[in-house]
This record gives C-alpha cells, structure tokens and sequence, in this order.
C-alpha cells in the first residue's frame, strides 16, 4: 500500500483515508462489542474503546510504514 | 475487590498497554526514520540562447522532442554572415595586396644604395610593411570570425536530452545571447529530498535510498550528498554588515528542513521523468552500521 | 468493632467524600480544562496551525462537565462546522467581487442558523450555531483575500477538529464524569421526588402549590433527560443499548405524573363538593397504592426495587379492581345518585389507569438491569415543539445586526471591522440556545472585558519576558483556571465563556510572536463594542417581552386541538413531549414573572388533562368492536365528535360563552352515551361506553374546575391574547 494516495487530485497521506475507514471499523466493531454486553465487564469503558481503537488504526499505520 | 474485578482492570490495562506500545512503534515509524514526504526531481536544465542575431529561418525541433548532443536545434538568417564572409575575404585580398606593395617598396628601398635613398625613408617602408602585416592579419582574423558567425548560425545541442519550453518560432528575431528554449540534460536527473533537522544524523552519504513518486513508480537511489548551508529565516538581512536578529522566538521551535541530494540508480524503463516531480524518499540506512539518533529528550 | 478514635477519622473521610462529589468536581473540571489546553496549544505549535488561537477558542467551546456532552457537541460541532463550510466556500465562489452582496448573504445565512439554533435548542440546536459560526469565522477574513479562502477554510477545519479532539479525549479518559451516571441519578431521584408526592396526594396531603412546583420541575427535568439521553448515547454503549426504553421511561414518566394530576385534580374536586361518601368508599383503594409507593419516596431506589415493584403492583392489580367492585357495591348500597356514581366510576378508572401506568413505568425501569429487552423495540419519539415566531425573531434581529455593522465597516473601513461583524456574530449564535439570551450576552459581555485585561497584561508585561513554551503555559494558567472556574458553575457560565474564548481568539500568541499593540487594541475595541451593541439590541428587540410568552400560552393551547385533529399514530408522546417542551421554553422566558409562571403552569394543566382525555377517548373509538350500538352514526359518536368541535374552539378562543358551549356539548354527550343501550356488562373491563362515559365526565369536571384558567373566562392573559391578533 502506497504512502500517499491521489484522490480526486488531491494527494494526501494513506492515513487519512485510513483514519475515516477504522473509523467506520471500530465503530462496528464497538456495536458488536456492546451487543454482546462486554463493556459491562470493563473497567474504564471509554479507555478500553480508545485503546482498541488506537491498536487497529496503529497496527493498520504500521502495516503502511513498514 | 473481586477477582473478576481485578481480572477486568488487567484485561482493561493490557489493552491500553497494547495500543501506547503500538502508538510508540508508530512515532518511531514515523518520526525518527529518515523519510521525507518533501522530496523533488531536478536536472540541469540547459538555457539555450542563439550566439548570433538574426531572423529565425528554421527550427529543426518540436517541443519535448529528445535530441542528441550535436543535433541543429536553429538556423538563423545566415544571408548576412555570408556576405560578412566575403567582404571579409575582399577584405583580406586588399590588405594582402596593400602588404605585398608594402613589402616590396620596402624591400626595393633596402635594396638601394644609400646614397638614393634616405635612411629615414627607409624605415619608413620598413614599418608601412609592418603595419600593413598587422592589417593583414586584422583582416584574417575578421575573416575567421565571418566564418565563425556563419557556422553559429546553425544551433546545435550542447548534450543530450529534452527540448524543453520551446519557444521560438520561424520568423522570430533571435537576439544575441537570448534564451529561446530549455534543453534538460537527460543523463542529469537527480532528486533533492529535504529532510528535518532530526532526522539528518541517520543519514549518511552513500546509503541506499527509496524513491516513490506521486504517480506510484519506484525508483532506487543513492545520497550522493547533504547540503552545507540553508538560509536563516529568523536572520533575514543583514543591512550594513550586522546581523538583524528577530527579538521573538517561537514557543514551541519547529524542526527546518536540509536537502539532501540523491543520485539515481538506472531509471527503469517506461519511467517518464520530469524535473520538478514530486516524491517520497525513504533512506535506508545500511545495516552494518546501526546508527541510533542521539538522544534529544 | 467500631472505637471512639476511629469517629475523628470516619468524619474526616465523609467530609472528604462530601468534597468530592461537590467541590472536588469543580476542581477536577478545572485540571482537566488545563490538561485539555496543554495539549491543545502544544499540538497547535507543534503541527505549525496558522491560527492556534482557533484550537483552544475550540476546546473552550466544546468543554462541559460530562464527557457524553462533549463527545456529543463535538460531533455535531464538526457537521457544523463542515455545513458552514460548504455555504462560505460557495458564497465566496459567488461573490468575491462584491463585499456587499457577500455581507447580505453572510447577514441571511447566520440569521438562518440562529434562528434554526432558537427553534431547536437541543445538540441539533448545536450543529446550527456551529455552521453560522464558522461561516463567520471562515468567511468574514476570507473578505480580503479570496484567493486563499478554501485553504485557510481547510486550516480552520482542521483546527477545529485537533481542539475537538483533545476535549474529548481528556474530557473521556481522565477522571470522567459520565453522562450516563448522572442520567441514573436524575432518573432515580425524579421517581423517588414523584413517589413522594404520589404518596402524599393519595393520602389527601398535597398542597396544590407544591404539586405546581413539582411538576414545572418534573417538566423541565423530561426535557433535561431527553437530552442527556442523547448526549449519553454518544459515550456509553450500554446507554445506547438501552436508548429506546429510555426514551421510552420518560414519555411514561410524563404519561404517569399527568395521569396522577387528573387523579389528584379529581379528588380535591370531590373534597370540594359533596363527595364525601364516593372519596370514602374510594379510600381503601387510595391506601392501597400509597402503601405501594411509600417505601420508595424514602430512598433512591436500586436495581431490585423496580422489580419488586413491578411484580407487587402486578400482584395487587386484581386486588385493587376487587377493592373497586366493593366500594361501588358500598356507594350503591347507601343509594348514592347517578351523579356520584358517576364521579366514583370516574375516580375509579383514573386510580386503576395509575396503577396500570406505574406498572407499565416500573416495567421499563426493571428491563433497563438487561442489556436486551422486548420493551426496546418503542416506536414513539420525543418531539420537541417551539414557537416558529420566537425563532424568528432571534434570526432577524441577528440578521439585522450583522447586516448593521457590516455597513458600518464597509463605510468607515475600519481594519478591525471584520471582527466587529464576526464577534456580533459570534455572540448570537452563542446566546441563541440559551433559555435567556440577553443574561447570557451580559454575562458574555463582562468575560471578555475581563479578557481584555487579562489580555493586555499577559501581553505587554509577562509574554515579552517569557522563553519557551513551559513558561508561556505556566502564565496562561492563571487565566484559564478562573475561567474553567467560572464555567464549571451554571450561573456562571456565561462569564467563563467570554472570559475564555475570547482571551483564546485575540490575545493568545502565534507560535511566533508578534507585538501589535495597536492591533490588539484594536481588535478589543471592536469586540467590546460589538458584545455592547448585542446586548443593547436584545434590550430593543428582547427575547422575553409579553407577546413572546402569550404566543407561547397560545400555542400550549394549540395542543388541545392537536390533540383532537392529531393522527392518533404517535399520539401520546407527541403530544405529551411536546406540551411539556413548551411549557418549559414558556416558563424560562417568563422566569422574572411568577404570576404569569403560575398562569402558564395551569394552562398545562388543563391541556394536558383533557387532552389527554380526549386522545384516550380517540383510542376507544377506534378500538371499538363492531357492533350495532357503537355504530359512526350512533347518537353518542356524534355527539362526541360535536364536543371535539367545541373544546377546539374552546381551546382557540377560551371564553365564557364558548365554555357554556363545550359544557353543553359534553352534557349532551354524556346523555347520549347514558340512553345507548349496550349488550356488555357494565364494568370497565368489558363496557366500551362505560369507560367513554368516564372520560366523558372527566372533561365534564375539568371544565367544571374552579381553579381552571379556562373557568375564568376572561382570565388576565387570555384575554389579551384573544385580542391581540
């Protein structure tokens, strides 16, 4: 996967495509999470949906720059 | 606390533990890897200009037309070298006569006695055919620049390479030393990729470098060099010889950016390249020598 | 075992828990305030953002104390934001040439969005403020300079979204104060308040003045939760898991608290006359329901209780009917006429409806312990209702000032001109959510003087000494602190806001400084003067006069004939949302007038008694069976719909005569469903007319009410109104 991508003669960072589409990912993901009732278990709901969040959209980024 | 309590906070940490470890993978991806998303394609780009005014008669080439070191580029109007050519060579026919006059007057006065000719006005003859050698080869000279200007009227290609920005149309007059189009040197493509401060130290002259450009190929390189010298924004000029230094500084200082120039490796084939692309270049350190950034914390 | 040392320090640590949850909160929003402008500054110094100032005005925005509320801000912080766009982006395409004609599209778009803002009032509301905004923000500069307008447009989109990121990650991760807590919280105590008052008017001991107060509370408080719903649905997956049947709780809980006004109105009506015998036949059935709820106004009730309660009330149900049957069997036995017998069906049926909607509530309170749950599945939605007219107003008269000062600025070419017209701006759409406009442009007004103080020192006395970041952060503390402060409290909110954002816009330093005194003045200058000139136009054209409020008394009016010529899809919810939501905007504008508070309360009061009685004798007629006697043509169904007739002009016109009329009407009615024969027997539970006759004698009493607005016939404000138009 290139770096940087053209969109509509815009060339801009593959991360920022990406940013939009774990976006989209992570909120699924959350919904299927919280159907199935394992926030309850959290402990600090909200940090673990950030970090899960922050551990796709990195290993996605690392994926790129690596 | 109960254990599934502790076990959520664990499970809790751990996943935040995962995402700051990968968080700081990716700043050290990212942030002290020597890559540049600001890297440009350059080449020499040769100005040319016809040495010699005069009417456009012929231009040999189109636009973007590749052309080899030697090809006719122009021809300008040659009817007046030519003609400078031969009042050159009348030129040179009447000092060449002038000189033989001379020489012989000369010579005849040497050859006769002293008593008939004054010694002064045989000197005289001796330097009239002297000055009349130098006029001689005044005129040869003249006549080696007509041929000169006339063989300038055909402008050929320094290099090889593109012809570039033509234009120059037949029926132009082309002025002496006037650019009328830009030949880029083809075997000179080189990139300049300008890299942070930061990252310099990871650099060394001679590592294998990735190209990428904006279109998607790839092309390999290699730094030929690291420039010595940027311009310093926050001392702008300096007026009579001292140094007009700005009194404010920036709260947070913002890393500049050095060129570094890379050589290409053979450009594969079908790779059109343009001076003036843009391009990602990522340097790849050699691995023998692991280079660790100095620590700036 | 407990020994008297350790009473010292078990005081100590209750106080300190006190602290805590009071005090310690502030504090804690304070050091999150900070945390959220380090970040923010230093990431706008460090990504080299043209204008740093955008970042931390937007943060200070965005900021509030629960983390739900600034997720859900800032997501339609950025629809807005992005819409604004757009609209300048295009404007500017359209008009570069002509600054004039820009002005007036400018003046017509922000007017727009703050009356779209005053219609809505909730985080729509928001996204509306935010697109006039940053159509201000964006287009006002790009005035100059056209050709860099999209790509300064982008760079403040992209500051926008660094300061909107910052709030909410801080906002979410440190200590958060979560929406969903406090949605908890609010609900658990509005039913232990509403058990209270249930219990005390069952027993005969609530004053009608404390029953007015609660329900203003309860009415704002429906309202309150439907946007902490909202806000909360954002943050917390369980919340929004669990949407529906809050949504769903608190259109119940407004069904209940009016179903227990009708009740209690009835009964104080039978105190009156000589109702004696039907309240005592009634009593056992009153104790009954009491005792159910007495132990759940002592305490914020826990999971279970609303388990157990809903398993009593269901146990009890049949017991409660029994306890009907007898008292009827005893009135009828002390040959009781007609007319009592009447008021105790009546009575009768509204107390069981009670039970029954408590049930229903305590139902849904229980099913919230689930994560899934049949009940989620509700199809009715909160519908807020405001008055066209006030939003209106607010966006002509922002309009009308922006058009003002652009003149200003075009005729004079001051160069600070643009943030004259922007800060105008500004400050509207700022205001225009707020319940009371003109307090909050006052108050905005005063914080950013303050800010120009605050300003000016930092400026030209501490930042010229200051090196480095650390130290410029270490001076701008001071300032954000009070101002984070300040926003912590409701009713100061309005001086943290001015002092904050607009310190944040005008006297924090670029990355690289740059000292224009004559700038800065000039900048404050305009601001000030332009805040001035809002709130002088707000004293002109004031959001609170009379006619404001007697159009909103007309409207809550208005929902009777909703009520009667609604589709009766929705019905309830819509008209019970809608109604409170009202009152509720009514009652905010009038705060500086009790009586007319009081006058608007009763008008909801009537409305939503017999609205409420009429929609559910929609319902009946359109669950009838198909039977001879409940025919379209049937006497009784024409002389029903001849009452809708006359309680809706009633209700557009509340006079003495058109009361006679509906009193007529309803009369007629009564007579007609009493001379239907009818196949079924005579009990609620199996007779369609008799429980007509029961909302048909109810409307009957609640026109009959003394205490009504509507008895008065000429009352102060209605008469007015009737005249006005």
């Amino acid at each position: 996967m290139p770096r940087e991508i053209a969109l509509f003669g815009v060339y801009m960072p593959s991360l920022t495509l990406l940013f939009l589409a774990t976006l989209a990912g992570s909120w699924a993901l959350d919904r299927l999470l919280a159907w199935f009732g394992l926030y309850r278990h959290a402990w600090h709901p909200t940090l673990l949906r950030m970090s899960l969040f922050t551990c796709l959209y990195g290993l996605i980024a690392l994926y790129i720059y690596r | 606390m109960s254990w599934k309590r502790v076990i959520s906070v664990v499970f809790t940490l751990l996943v935040f533990a995962a995402a700051a470890y990968i968080v700081r993978t990716l700043w050290v991806h990212y942030m002290d890897s020597p890559w540049t998303r600001d890297g440009r394609v350059r080449a020499d780009v040769i100005n040319i200009a016809p040495d010699v005014a005069g009417l456009v008669v012929e231009v040999a080439v189109k636009d973007n037309q590749p052309v080899k070191k030697g090809d006719l580029l122009l021809r300008i109007d040659d009817e007046h070298y030519r003609l400078a050519l031969k009042q050159a060579e009348a030129l040179v026919a009447a000092r060449k006569a002038q000189l033989q006059m001379n020489q012989e007057n000369a010579q005849r006065r040497t050859d006769l006695d002293a008593m008939v000719v004054s010694r002064e006005s045989r000197i005289n003859a001796s330097h009239l055919a002297s000055a009349a050698q130098a006029d001689y080869q005044e005129a040869l000279a003249q006549l080696d620049l007509a041929r000169l200007n006339l063989g300038r009227t055909e402008v050929r290609a320094p290099v090889d390479g593109y012809v570039t920005n033509l234009n120059v149309f037949e029926g132009d007059f082309a002025n002496r030393g006037e650019a009328a189009l830009a030949l880029v040197d083809s075997h000179s493509f080189y990139v300049y990729g300008y890299f942070e401060e930061t990252r310099l130290p990871l650099i060394r002259v001679g590592d294998q470098a990735e190209l990428r450009l904006m279109s998607g190929e790839r092309l390999t390189g290699r730094v030929d060099s690291i420039a010595r010298g940027i311009y310093d924004r926050d001392n702008p000029e300096s007026r009579e010889l001292v140094a007009d230094v700005n009194p404010t500084f920036n709260w947070v200082r913002l890393a500049r950016r050095v060129p570094v120039r890379i050589q290409l490796d053979a450009v594969p084939e079908g790779v059109t390249l343009a001076a003036g692309l843009t391009c990602t270049v990522i340097v790849i350190p050699s691995t023998d020598t692991p280079r660790p950034l100095p620590d700036r914390w | 075992m407990k020994t008297v040392a350790d009473a010292p320090v078990g005081a100590f640590r209750r106080a300190l828990g006190d602290w805590a949850l009071s005090e310690g909160m502030t504090w804690v929003f304070v050091f999150k305030a900070l945390l959220t402008a380090f970040v923010a500054l230093w990431l706008a110094y460090r990504l080299e953002l043209p204008q740093p100032s955008t970042v931390l005005a937007t943060v200070f925005i965005v900021m509030q104390r629960q983390s739900g509320e600034v997720l859900a801000k800032s997501f339609y912080r950025i629809i807005g934001t992005l819409l604004g766009l757009v609209v300048m982006v295009t404007l500017i395409a359209l008009f570069n040439q002509e600054r004039v004609l820009f002005l007036l599209c400018l003046a017509i778009w922000v007017g727009l969005c703050t009356a779209g803002a005053a219609r809505y009032r909730d985080f729509r509301g928001y996204a509306c403020v935010l697109s006039g905004y940053t159509a201000v923000m964006i287009g006002l500069p790009a005035t100059f300079n056209p050709d860099g307008a999209f790509m300064q447009a982008l760079w403040r989109v992209l500051e926008i979204s660094v300061g909107i990121l910052c709030t909410g990650l801080v906002m979410g991760l440190i200590l958060p104060q979560t929406s969903g807590a406090t949605l908890r919280a609010t609900l658990a105590t509005r039913f232990r308040d509403f058990a209270g008052f249930a219990c005390a008017g069952l027993a005969g001991e609530l004053e009608p003045q404390r029953m007015e107060q609660l329900s203003a509370r309860f009415a704002a408080q429906a309202v309150a939760l439907e946007n902490l719903r909202n806000a909360s649905a954002f943050e917390d997956p369980n919340i929004r898991l669990r949407s529906g049947r809050l949504a769903r709780l608190n259109n119940e809980f407004m069904v209940l608290s009016t179903r227990f006004h009708a009740l209690y109105q009835l009964l104080q009506r039978l105190q009156g006359e000589a109702g004696g015998h039907v309240l005592e036949a009634l009593q056992p059935c009153l104790a009954q329901l009491g005792a159910e709820l007495a132990p759940l106004a002592e305490r914020l009730y826990s999971e279970g209780d609303a388990t157990s309660l809903a398993q009593g009330l269901q146990i009890s149900q049949q017991a409660l009917m029994q306890r009907i049957r007898d008292g009827r069997q005893q009135l009828v036995e002390r040959q009781a006429d007609e007319a009592r017998l009447t008021d105790f069906n009546t009575a009768a049926e509204l107390l069981f409806r009670f039970a029954n909607d408590l049930h229903g509530y305590a139902q849904t309170q229980a099913s919230l312990a689930d994560q899934h749950h049949a009940r989620e599945s509700w199809k009715g939605s909160f519908t807020p209702r405001a008055n066209g007219l006030a939003a209106a107003v607010a966006g002509i008269r922002c309009a009308l000032l922006i058009l003002a000062l652009s003149a200003f600025w075009l005729a004079s070419s001051w160069p600070s001109g643009s943030t004259f017209v922007l800060t105008a701006g500004l400050v509207s759409a700022l205001s225009s959510t707020s319940a009371n406009p003109a307090r909050l442009s006052r108050q905005l007004l005063v914080g950013a003087t303050g800010s120009a103080v605050a300003g000016f020192v930092l400026q030209f006395w501490i930042f010229p000494w200051l090196d480095g970041f650390a130290l410029l952060y270490a001076s701008l503390v001071p300032v954000i602190a009070f101002g984070a402060f300040l926003l912590a409290r409701p009713q100061t909110l309005g001086y943290g806001v001015g002092l904050l954002i607009w310190f944040c816009m005008l006297a924090l330093p670029a990355n690289q400084t740059h000292y224009l005194p004559y700038h800065f003045f000039n900048e404050y200058l305009a601001i000030l003067a332009s805040m001035g000139l809002v709130v002088v136009s707000m004293l002109i054209l004031p959001p609170d006069r009379p006619w404001l409020w007697r159009r909103l008394e007309q409207d809550l009016r208005m929902r009777v004939v909703f009520a009667v010529s609604g589709k009766l899809k929705g019905l309830v919810d819509g008209f019970e949302s809608g109604t409170h939501d009202l009152l509720n905007q009514a009652y905010g504008l009038a705060a500086r007038r009790p009586d007319v508070q009081r006058q608007l309360l009763r008008w909801m009061f009537a409305v939503l008694e017999i609205g409420h009685a009429v929609i559910e004798l929609r319902q009946e007629q359109a669950a009838l069976p198909d039977e001879p006697c409940y025919a379209e043509d049937t006497p009784w169904q024409l002389g029903v719909r001849a009452l809708g007739r006359a309680l809706v002009r009633l209700f557009i016109q509340p006079d003495e005569a058109n009361r006679q009329r509906a009193l007529a009407a309803v009369e007629q009615a009564i007579q007609a469903v009493r001379d239907t024969p009818e196949l079924r027997p005579p009990q609620f539970d199996s007779s369609p007319l008799r429980r007509v006759l029961s909302y048909l004698h109810f409307i009957r009493s609640s026109l009959l009410d003394p205490n009504s607005p509507l008895a008065e016939g000429s009352a102060s404000l209605a008469g007015r109104v009737v005249h006005a138009p």
